[in-house]
């Protein structure tokens, strides 16, 4: 007898698509959806619906043993904390007009780590049970505390078999500041690259002179290290959205190898600027939409290809099972398990964007502090919101097995974590995504199939990446 | 005789068989044997066992080292193990098989092979970290004593590790204690010719072998076995292969590696060549498409026996030079080929023994 494992479905514009929690899926007709509910399969579709990871025989056989696998492995979380976001300092010299990071002003007292700060971070990171770690720097600008910096990264090298250490940084002070640092073999920077000098200049309140430094220093840098260790990320205002083909072209021209298309969001500063609800501006997706329409176009007229980084994630986590789940795209998604950020006074928090929903007062959620320990009653109160698999709109989502939840992105742009999602920003960008990926799949375009299998295996080309998926056809 | 025999001038019925380490000179271990060549070509060897005479059949082949057995009654000197690099160290244990592949390179009959204790000493004088293949026929048919010699081998040599070929069509759930102790060093080749039993049964000539087979996998994965899954491009392989790769992702992702393998004619395929093979150029899409799924999926995949110049460049990288180095043969347009270093060459009983134009 033929059981069915658990599964959802969702109409495209014309055909089905099923999946279940493994992130396996098909699509098929609306009369085999009919025919599905009724119970009234032949063998042959009972032998796809069992290939497609969807069915077994009997408890215990073949294929019972290996959907217990998948989903074991789709649910897997890396359990060693050894990722860590530190911000020695949350002074800045610039005031960017979204600002994010709840800076304060470069003369501000008691905002860097203290000597017992330093001392306390660097005991919990001799304290962590792994031999690798990623360090990032964030601020405020941490190159105002490279001596901080300095002394992490001195410590860790001793105490990890690998390190890999990220600076954030505006690049306002200049090359020099980072140049000898990027000279090791794991050390890399991040920068804010918003798009053209024009747009660099207005968001992040630069004079015309400091936005030719900026693009000089970039220049400088990639020239020396190469993209790969100087990597750069856009934000997008909502005003700036029909400027994105620039930012892509500043991208390529740079030679970067894709651009993370990401909006401004509500938290920090940026909220007050920005309000509360929706905008009368294009909404976020079709936006995003017309991006990639844009790369594609590009592309076809010959331009060298560009990923969008955000479709990337979304890609891997559909088709490559095997990829380790993205933090952003995740679910569950907990608090301090695989990666934690240290703010300037030592308090722990899950991610940035905890810090500054925190700091503006919306919501307390951090994790306890380097004096006291992570508090692992907030850590597993946090963690237990942080599932889609019981949300009560996730549940029937057809999307589940490869969407992620984050309660902090939905309090940063609703101002509480228990909007129905659907409404959500994360719920619409996520879906805008999965919509554009399985409107490519189903529609045989060529083209667009090579640019999903561009985003995979880097390849522009329309071999197949995955199996027939396709049960039948409206 | 294969390259990899010799000829025994003293034939003697009488005299049991033995196995020797050849050495220039030779160590402290008793079962190591001095040798020269005489002029004629002849090697002469002094062992424990006694002194032997043999005419190796490839006059060139390089003998320090060498684990040998000597049979005597056969007048056979055969080349078990020869060190140093891409050397094809395998013992065949059986011609005897469960199945009847329809392209088997060696047509199973009822013949062992296995003389276990020769083939203990034998991994005892093996090189460090040597790897060594165990085929068949189904080796499988005689787990009752592979098990323990298996078992008795590791403990003697634990930094040998071995390439078990088998159909798994023996396996049983009596078997996971031996499977977790083997987890580590034995990796366990297994073929798969279809997503399903209408596509795989006849290739491998018996109704209800992927029945069999698909608990044994299960098996492998449940104690943490390495697999490598192994498929014969044909005829009847390459049409099922979209979802033939699209079932190994999905329920078999645990493997070690899926190797996708062009057709050896020899035996069976070599008889039904025409029916069997599929030309390289119109088979390798499907191919590709099966690579292609593997790496988006994150499951290892190589092409074995595939000369470079037969695959499209863009998926040379996944060709392994797999042809054993006895069975390989270069046609004489691979003449400065900038491709030699890495490829395998052809099979010698290639019956295209020619290749296509370059595309480097
Ligand atoms: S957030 Fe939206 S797209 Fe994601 S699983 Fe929930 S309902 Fe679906
Ligand atoms: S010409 Fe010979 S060496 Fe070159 S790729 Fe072809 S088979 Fe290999």
């Amino acid at each position: 007898m033929t059981h069915l494992f658990p599964y959802r479905f969702q109409a495209l514009a014309r055909d089905i698509l099923f999946s279940t929690d493994t992130g396996d899926f098909f699509t098929a007709s609306p009369a085999f959806l009919d025919r599905l509910v009724r119970g009234d399969l032949d063998a042959g579709e009972k032998a796809f619906l069992r290939e497609r990871g969807f069915a077994c025989e009997e408890p215990g056989d073949f294929y019972w043993e290996s959907y217990r696998h998948r989903l074991a492995r789709k649910k897997r979380i890396g359990a060693t904390l050894s990722y860590v976001v530190l911000v020695p300092t949350i002074r800045c010299d610039l005031d960017c007009r979204y600002c994010q990071a709840s800076r304060a002003r470069v003369e501000a007292k008691e905002s860097d780590w203290s000597a017992d700060t330093l001392a306390r971070v660097l005991a919990f990171l001799d304290g962590l049970p792994t031999d690798r770690m990623l360090i990032e720097f964030q601020g405020g600008e941490p190159t105002l505390r490279l001596d901080l910096v300095d002394a992490v990264i001195t410590h860790a090298r001793q105490r990890f078999a690998h390190t890999r250490f990220v600076i954030c940084t505006n690049l306002n002070q200049g090359p020099g500041a980072v140049r000898d640092l990027l000279r090791a073999d794991d050390v890399s920077l991040s920068t804010s690259l918003d798009g053209p000098p024009d747009l660099q200049q207005k968001n992040r309140g630069l004079s015309p002179g400091r936005a030719r430094a900026f693009f000089r220093a970039l220049e400088e840098l990639l020239t020396t290290f190469g993209p790969e260790k100087v990597a750069a990320l856009p934000t997008i205002l909502p005003e700036d959205t029909p400027r994105i083909p620039d930012i892509i072209e500043t991208y390529r021209a740079l030679g970067y190898p894709g651009v993370f298309l990401r909006p401004a969001n509500r938290q920090g500063f940026a909220r007050r600027l920005l309000g509360h609800g929706a905008t009368n501006q294009e909404p976020w997706p079709a936006a995003w939409r017309r991006a990639l329409d844009y790369l594609l176009a590009t592309h076809r007229r010959g331009a060298r290809p560009m990923r969008e980084f955000g479709l990337e994630t979304a890609v891997r986590r559909i088709f490559s099972p095997n990829h380790t789940a993205h933090v952003d795209l995740r679910s569950p998604n907990p608090a301090a398990c695989d990666h934690v950020l240290i703010d300037h006074d030592g308090t722990f928090y899950p991610s940035d964007e905890a810090r500054m929903v925190t700091r503006v007062g919306v919501a307390d959620l951090s994790l306890g502090t380097v004096r006291t320990g992570l508090d692992p009653a907030r850590v597993r109160a946090f963690s237990w919101s942080q599932m889609a698999d019981v949300q009560e709109d996730c549940v029937h989502c057809v999307h589940l097995p490869w969407c992620g939840i984050d309660g902090i992105d939905d309090i940063a742009w609703h101002g509480r974590a228990d909007p129905p999602k659907p409404e959500t920003h994360f719920c619409r960008q996520y879906r805008a995504v999965f919509d554009y990926v399985f409107d490519a799949l189903v529609s045989c375009d060529p083209d667009r199939l090579a640019f999903l299998s561009f985003h995979l295996n880097g390849c522009f080309e329309p071999t197949p990446f995955v199996g027939p998926f396709r049960h039948d056809a409206p | 005789m294969t390259p990899l025999e010799g000829r025994l001038l003293d034939q003697d019925a009488t005299r049991p068989p033995f196995v020797v380490r050849l050495k220039q000179d030779p160590g402290a271990d008793p079962d190591d044997a001095g040798f020269w060549r005489d002029p004629t070509g002849a090697v002469h060897v002094v062992a424990r066992a006694g002194a032997f005479t043999f005419v190796p059949a490839d006059p060139g082949v390089v003998l320090d080292g060498v684990v040998a057995l000597v049979v005597p009654a056969d007048g056979l000197v055969s080349f078990l193990i020869r060190p140093g690099e891409g050397r094809d160290n395998t013992f065949l244990l059986t011609e005897a098989c469960d199945q009847a592949c329809v392209m088997c390179a060696q047509p199973p009959r009822p013949v062992h092979h296995a003389r276990w204790d020769l083939l203990r000493t034998a991994v005892r004088l093996a090189p460090p970290d040597a790897i060594i293949g165990l085929t068949g026929g189904e080796p499988l048919l005689l787990k009752g004593a592979l098990f323990p010699w298996l078992a008795a081998c590791h403990a003697e040599r634990p930094d040998v590790a071995f390439h078990l070929l088998t159909n798994a069509q023996r396996l049983e759930p009596g078997d996971a204690s031996v499977l977790r102790a083997c987890a580590g060093w034995v990796l366990w080749g297994v073929p798969l010719y279809g997503p399903d039993a209408a596509s795989h049964d006849p290739v491998v000539g018996k109704a209800g072998a992927w029945a069999r087979l698909l608990p044994a996998l299960n098996l492998l994965a449940q104690t943490g076995s390495a697999v490598e899954l192994r498929t014969v491009l044909m005829a009847s392989t390459v049409p099922v292969m979209a979802r033939l790769a699209d079932f190994v992702v999905r329920h078999l992702s645990w493997i070690e590696v899926w190797a996708l393998m062009r057709l050896e004619a020899q035996g069976f395929a070599r008889e039904a060549w025409e029916t069997l093979s599929v030309a390289g150029e119109d088979g390798f899409a499907p191919v590709a498409a099966a690579l292609r799924q593997c790496e988006t999926a994150g499951v290892a995949a190589v092409l074995y026996n595939f000369p470079r110049c037969t695959i499209p460049e863009a998926w040379r990288s996944w060709a392994v030079a797999s042809i054993s180095d006895w069975k390989r043969s270069y046609p004489p347009e691979c003449e400065g080929c900038p491709e030699r270093g890495p490829c395998g060459g052809y099979f010698s009983s290639d019956p295209v023994f020619s290749p296509l134009e370059h595309r480097a």
